[in-house]
């Protein structure tokens, strides 16, 4: 699946509009059960959206601008959503907000599942962080050179009660390294022994352990070469799919974001400049900084004769 | 980045030494350039590199062989163990039995070393050898001692600083600079002053006195590690603040800790000596090579083994330890280089 | 530069001021009173109030605090509770010892390094240059008075023609005195530790421009290698270098403390040693001072000049500012 080409290059008028056009709206996600048709929702799923960002801004330390400027975004259950930009456009820094990363907000809120997110009693934190994992994006920095697979696996599994026993730990691992298409042995060994593909099922791995209702994926695939990120991209379909997981993927890759995701959120200087369907959003972009992003994705020369 | 911005600090050493190591004196934890604040936060190419963090610098058990091995390969590792391992037998040693009394002034005075005095005895008549040796516990006892306080006091003030916020950690890395515009040695006799003197105050001074390196440099290996994916991961698995230092921090940090542990045991020797020579360390009757060497500086004419010998001592002990240094630094690296 | 040169400045004050506050308070929170150098053991309650009081130790912190601070802003640093001398003069007179040997064992010390790093730079494949590695690990390892005790040892043995301690009585009235006495101590303060220590830096950065491109390409060029080091390499190999010197600089004054207790010269270490052993707090808060404010200047002075030398730095600079 292709974003379509015939966005390349065709402006139609009046749509052209600049990037601040309009009030910053947020059209994809309007929460609900299921984003996937027939797909299985999670145990946890409830009506309402994940997690909500209304109005936030926030400046890293030290910048002139803000990062994000009075962002509003929404994961609904179950739901696809990818976050498309160039660098600098905000995508990381929304995503490490979704993932209560970042909590000194400028403005704004953020909610999970309804209510106000707050971390601050270990219940609340623990809580969250069952239900939300994150997936990073460098293989070659997300795990510690000093563990073994199975001690980075079972971290959340200790650090959030998840399983008191070390054999029920040691069984849940190897049941998860299975799922991600991996030997349970690899348990044994540590990270330098694998390859960024084979790195990336392990912090997916990680992540799927504690069962979490969202997934939140910062260029998951980026640092891969093309057959392994194929790979990879099918893997997280799939387990998203059996799963019910509502999933968030930040990628500057298009291709890859139009495969996993079904709605797209376009963001520009900390703004959202577009959202909308997928195949909407690629098919008829509306604003110019959309279908340039779309005009810069790579294609192969064809010859049609 | 390179802009010198930070205080020039100078305190690294009790007399200024030792310093770098034998293979690559820009190695930067006890040179100017480890006392630049901006050349450990850039990343400056041999300025402290922790093993880097996408490879295990710490082999299972079952490699022992191998790093023995490896460790054959290494003369620097080995000349030092060697040298510190035969002060430490000296050490051990008097602790037992020593081939004459302290307070035995039976040898007749100034003698040269004989078989009955092997280094000859002082203008006493006490015997030279058997103080040597207590003198070699002493310096042991205050260079282990002081690194052990600087390691310890130093780890957990630059955890807490890489831990804080932001401005807290900003002060704080403030506080270590001004602490370390004072040479070693200064801030262990100014501590050791108003004290009553003895072995333990001797020992927390030069300790002390060596907390505010291990400080700054814990707190920038500990920001180096916790700005690691991995980190970020752990706080995401729900791992506390704790659980993050002890199974993600300390353990990605050691290496360079322990190597800077041999330097600062180096320091501490010197400082003791030093010290004890000036009058300010370690009271008598206790044998300190330092003040051993300052009571033969009149007859050094007449007696020169006596003024010497101690020196000897010291030197063995600081270049065991630097090379030591040495050895622990390029076993931590390479291994880890070679296994990514 | 301009901007440089006032935050560096900015950055000495505050350190300086730092300095002076840490002096105090490391002082004061030590156990003991300073009021017990001038007891005796078994002094009455009286008496030791009556010390106290002369002082200035039974006042609040603040109020010693300010008291100090009002002085050193008079370059009043207080009088020593042994002598009665004002310290400030003490220091003064002391100084003219000190600050020459500190300058002499610091060019000495350059000289030596400079050749011997350059040596062995340049003949590092040699056994020599091999050699004189291995020198300089021993050479940092080894305690400064051993080495004074040993040149004394040398020298009164051959020859005796230097004096092995003391300074002449008329002072820099008798140069020539002077110099003779300050000989050995010199010598001292660079063998032991810091020819050997810059010794190594010199060699590296030396070690350095000899791999470089530019040089290799100077001299494809039809350079020799002396020119086209002395050209090229220099430059690039002194800012390192300078560095170095500039901490080096610094701490020889650590050096001087000890060696001037190793031949007995009256210069502003010994004074710091004596203050200390008598607990003679205003002597040592003096000394203790100008000794840090001697690290902080020369610190500054380095910077500075190490932004003269480095064009990258001063074009980094130029760029953060634009």
């Amino acid at each position: 699946m292709k974003p379509s080409p015939a966005a390349a290059g065709v402006d139609g008028g009046a749509t052209a509009s600049p990037i601040n056009d309009g009030p910053p709206r947020n059209t994809a996600g309007a929460g609900g059960p299921g984003g996937r048709g027939t797909a299985p929702g999670h145990p946890d799923d409830a009506a309402g959206p994940i997690i909500e960002l209304s109005g936030v801004s926030y400046r890293y330390p030290g910048q002139k601008r803000d990062a994000v400027n009075r962002l509003d975004l929404s994961l609904g259950a179950g739901q696809a959503l990818g976050l498309v930009g160039e660098s600098g456009s905000g995508k990381s820094t929304s995503l490490a907000i979704m993932a209560g990363l970042i909590r000194d907000l400028r403005n704004g809120h953020v909610r999970f599942e309804g209510a106000p997110l707050t971390l601050r009693s270990p219940a609340r934190r623990r809580y969250f962080r069952r239900r939300v994992q994150v997936v990073f994006q460098d293989p070659y920095n997300s795990l510690d050179p000093r563990q073994r697979i199975g001690a980075a696996l079972a971290e959340p599994l200790i650090a959030l009660g998840l399983e008191p026993s070390r054999e029920g730990r040691r069984s849940r691992c190897a049941a998860m390294l299975a799922a991600v298409g991996l030997e349970p042995a690899m348990a044994e060994r540590w990270p330098h022994e694998f390859s960024g593909g084979q790195r990336q099922r392990i912090t997916i791995a990680r992540a799927l352990l504690t069962e979490p209702r969202a997934l939140l994926a910062d260029e998951p695939v980026s640092a891969l070469d093309q057959a392994t990120k194929v790979e990879l991209v099918d893997l997280l379909r799939t387990i998203a799919a059996q799963r019910g997981l509502a999933l968030v993927m930040v990628s500057h890759d298009l291709a890859v974001v139009a495969e996993l995701c079904s709605h797209l959120i376009v963001m520009a200087r900390g703004r959202v400049v577009e959202a909308g369907a997928t195949g909407q959003v690629l098919g008829h972009p509306r604003q110019t900084y959309t279908r340039d992003l779309i005009a810069a994705v790579p294609r192969l020369p064809v010859e049609n004769d | 980045m390179t802009a010198l911005t930070g205080p020039t600090t100078a305190g690294r050493e009790a007399d200024r030494r030792p310093p770098a190591t034998t293979t690559d004196p820009t190695y930067a934890t006890s040179g100017p350039a480890a006392d630049r604040p901006t050349a450990l936060d850039s990343p400056a190419p041999d300025a402290l590199q922790p093993a880097s963090p996408s490879s295990p610098a710490a082999a299972p058990a079952d490699d022992r062989p191998a790093r023995a091995g490896r460790a054959r390969r290494r003369p620097t590792l080995v000349v030092g163990a060697v040298l510190v391992g035969l002060g430490l037998l000296v050490a051990v040693v008097s602790l037992f039995w020593t081939p004459y009394n302290l307070t035995d002034t039976a040898g007749g005075r100034l003698e040269a070393p004989s078989l009955d005095h092997w280094l000859g005895t002082d203008k006493l008549g006490r015997d030279t050898a058997s103080f040597v040796m207590v003198g070699t516990r002493i310096a042991l006892q205050v260079g282990l001692g002081a690194a052990g306080i600087a390691a310890l006091a130093g780890t957990a003030v630059g955890l807490a600083a890489a831990w804080a916020k932001p401005w807290l950690d900003d002060a704080a890395a403030s506080v270590f600079d001004v602490m370390l515009a004072f040479p070693t040695l200064l801030l262990a006799m100014v501590i050791g002053a108003a004290q009553g003197r003895s072995t333990a105050t001797v020992i927390i001074a030069i300790g002390l006195a060596q907390s505010a390196y291990v400080a700054r440099l814990s707190r920038i290996l500990a920001r180096r590690v916790r700005g690691q994916a991995f980190v970020t991961a752990a706080i995401v698995s729900g791992s506390s603040l704790w659980a993050i230092t002890f199974r993600h921090l300390l353990p990605n940090m050691w290496t360079m800790l322990v190597v800077n542990f041999a330097l600062s045991f180096g320091v501490g020797v010197l400082a003791e000596a030093t010290l004890s020579y000036l009058g300010l360390g370690v009271p008598p009757p206790n044998a300190s090579l330092g003040r051993l060497m300052k009571e033969a500086q009149q007859t050094v004419l007449t007696a020169p083994v006596e003024a010497i010998a101690p020196g000897v001592m010291v030197l063995v002990l600081v270049i065991g330890a630097n090379y030591l240094a040495d050895g622990l630094r390029e076993l931590a690296d390479p291994v880890a280089r070679g296994r990514a | 530069m301009a901007a440089y040169l006032v935050r560096r400045s900015a950055l000495l004050l505050a350190s300086l001021a730092a300095s002076a506050l840490l002096v105090f308070w490391l002082l004061r929170i030590l156990p003991g009173d300073p009021a017990n150098a001038l007891l005796s053991q078994d002094a009455t309650a009286e008496q030791v109030a009556a010390a106290r009081a002369k002082v200035g130790s039974d006042l609040p912190w603040g109020v010693q605090l300010e008291r100090w601070l009002a002085g050193l802003g008079r370059l009043d640093l207080g009088r020593s509770l042994a002598s009665g001398q004002s310290v400030a003069a003490e220091i003064a007179q002391r100084l003219t010892v000190t600050l020459p040997l500190i300058v002499a064992a610091f060019l000495l010390s350059a000289l030596l390094a400079v050749g011997l790093g350059c040596l062995a730079a340049f003949k590092a494949d040699r056994w020599y240059g091999v050699g004189l590695s291995g020198l300089s690990q021993i050479g940092v390892a080894v305690p400064v008075f051993w080495v004074g005790l040993i040149l004394v040892w040398l020298v009164a043995l051959g020859l005796n023609w230097l004096p092995s301690g003391g300074f002449p009585g008329a002072g820099w009235g008798r140069p020539d005195l002077v110099a003779a006495h300050l000989a050995l101590p010199t010598a001292t303060i660079a063998l032991g530790g810091q020819v050997a220590y810059l010794t190594r830096y010199v060699r590296a950065a030396a070690l350095d421009v000899l791999g470089s491109d530019y040089l290799r390409t100077a001299r494809s060029l039809g350079a020799s290698l002396p020119a086209a080091f002395l050209r090229h390499g220099l430059r690039n190999a002194a800012v390192p270098v300078v560095s170095v010197l500039g901490v080096e600089l610094g701490t020889t004054i650590m050096g001087a403390v000890v060696v001037e207790s190793v031949f007995s010269l009256p210069g502003v270490g010994a004074l710091l040693v004596q203050g200390i052993e008598k607990h003679d707090y205003p002597v040592v808060q003096g000394t203790l001072l100008i000794v840090t404010g001697w690290v902080l200047l020369v610190g500054f002075a380095a910077d500075i000049a190490q932004r003269l030398i480095d064009p990258r730095l001063r074009q980094h600079h130029s760029q953060e500012a634009s």
